[in-house]
């Protein structure tokens, strides 16, 4: 399985590049402004960014058909599909990374706002982890070729989500708000739920996909 | 005998095609070199996606080794080197970046053949696959097949599209890798007169079905085609001939007894047929 997880990240290393870029780039723009919810939009950014790459390593499977010649390899179809998932847990893990950079940064200007960092965190979590629990059985079901509009679908719906969480948990307290902590929390544990029924579809269209 | 790889009886079929795999059998003996041929669409791929398990054969069975693969025989796949017609690695790796890829996959896999075979073949170890040339990119995927040392390579039309100097090359390596007699080559091609210099037996597909397996030697040395005329073809016995082809002046049979025909119809003149020659006949010949 170690070879597949360093495949896919060599098929990413152009736009894993790129995403770093982006995530340090956007280090700055909270230091230009005051809004506290600006940090939080940029340390959700920097989670996210890397996630987003998982359309990449799919099409470059499909264009080069790594994806028919894999199953002739000693691996189990479950192998590849844990390899892809460890990916794109590894992804995120480096958007969480990359996000260390805004809290050294601001923490050493002591401009560090602790709920912005939680609700910034939370929310980039719950997007990056819905959108990949979304996104990939979808691909793997329908073809990488539409993988960008299924990029933007599942970012779109996870959004949805959290608003539709929060809705609900609104019906029994009206005092809360869409960037509560509660909703954050509620979010990303039903996005981690959403994560493993991700895993147990894909594995199983996977286990029936003809190459 | 010990066979590599036996298939029996396999069948497949897709919902919205008419095409189907009938009853495809035949078997690859250790030490020796198979040639699947067959036309365009004649279910050459699908044969050997079936017997990859890439698709779900509807019946029959494969035995590579004696055993029916099934997805958790990793140690089955261990033994299989596979080529298939298109480079199957990403463009963006290198061949050195390849090599960390596989070997993070093939427990056997062995690092310093793949350098020789990578240095042998000319093959810059860091240029970007997206740039080498086809030829390069189908002996660097036989470099990956041969690397882990399987027992049989699995090869469908690796040899397409390649030049005469890049394919005579990769045909040694063919060879040499059936020096050791327990390795075995089923390979797939539409250029006959490649598995005419490298292979021992010949299987022809047409339209789902394996028409014929035979001996190569055979099909060359024993195999004939008989230039006939429209008289002697009349009183030619049906028994005599395995199929014919009208031409303008002619009639072309061929038969499986070059020498015996001879004797029997001492008046028409028969010669050895190509590979090319004998598929023609049994694909588009009439019985």
């Amino acid at each position: 399985m170690k070879g597949l997880v360093i495949n896919n990240f060599y098929s990413m290393q152009d736009n894993i590049k790129l995403s770093a870029g982006i995530a340090l780039a956007v280090v700055i723009i909270p230091l230009l402004a005051t809004d506290p919810k600006i940090l939080s939009m940029i340390i959700a950014v920097q989670t996210f960014v890397f996630a987003s790459n998982i359309g990449t390593s799919l099409q470059m499977d499909e264009t080069s058909k790594w994806n028919k010649w894999e199953l002739t390899l000693p691996v189990t179809r479950t192998a590849i599909i844990n390899a892809k998932y460890l990916s794109f847990i590894l992804l995120i893990v480096m958007g969480l990374a990359s996000s260390l950079v805004t809290l050294l940064l601001h923490g050493s200007l002591g401009r560090l706002d602790a709920a912005a960092l939680v609700h910034g965190y939370l929310f980039g979590l719950q997007l990056a982890i819905t959108t990949v629990a979304i996104v990939y059985p979808l691909i793997l079901k329908l073809g990488a070729e539409k993988s960008d509009v299924l990029l933007l679908t599942g970012a779109g719906l996870s959004i949805g989500i959290k608003m539709a969480i929060w809705y609900l948990l609104y019906l029994f307290n009206d005092a809360i708000s869409f960037n509560s902590v509660t909703v954050g929390i509620v979010s990303t544990l039903v996005a981690v739920l959403m994560f493993a029924v991700s895993y147990g579809v894909s594995a199983r269209i996977q286990r029936n996909k003809e190459f | 005998m010990t066979y590599s790889l036996e298939i029996k009886n396999l069948t497949k079929s897709y919902p919205h095609s008419g095409f189907r795999l009938d009853n495809v059998s035949f078997a690859i003996p250790r030490g020796t070199i198979i040639g699947f041929v067959g036309e365009n669409g004649a279910g050459k791929t699908t044969t050997m996606n079936a017997i990859l398990n890439t698709v779900k054969k509807d019946s029959g069975s494969v035995t590579f080794f004696g055993r029916e693969m099934k997805d958790q025989d990793t140690d089955l796949r261990e033994q299989l080197g596979v080529v298939f017609d298109a480079v199957n690695f990403s463009g963006v790796l290198t061949p050195a970046k390849l090599s960390k890829v596989i070997a993070g996959v093939y427990r056997q896999w062995d690092q310093e053949i793949y350098l020789n075979t990578v240095a042998r073949f000319n093959i810059p170890l860091n240029t970007k696959i997206k740039q080498l040339s086809r030829g390069m990119t189908m002996k660097l995927a036989l470099a990956v097949a041969l690397s882990h040392q399987p027992k049989l390579l699995i090869l469908d039309e690796a040899t397409a599209g390649l030049d005469p100097i890049v394919r005579d090359e990769i045909l040694d390596v063919f060879l040499e890798f059936v020096e050791d007699e327990s390795r075995s080559i089923l390979m797939s091609s539409h250029i006959t007169s490649d598995l005419e210099k490298i292979a021992d037996y010949i299987t022809f597909i047409h339209q789902g079905k394996v028409i014929l397996t035979e001996k190569k030697d055979h099909l060359i040395y024993e195999y004939g085609i008989a230039r006939c005329k429209s008289e002697q073809f009349q009183q030619m016995d049906p028994a005599d001939r395995l199929a014919y082809r009208r031409r303008d002046y002619q009639i072309d049979v061929l038969v499986n007894d070059r020498r015996a025909f001879e004797r029997k119809y001492r008046d028409v003149i028969v010669d050895r047929g190509t590979i090319d020659e004998i598929m023609l006949l049994l694909i588009k010949g009439e019985q």
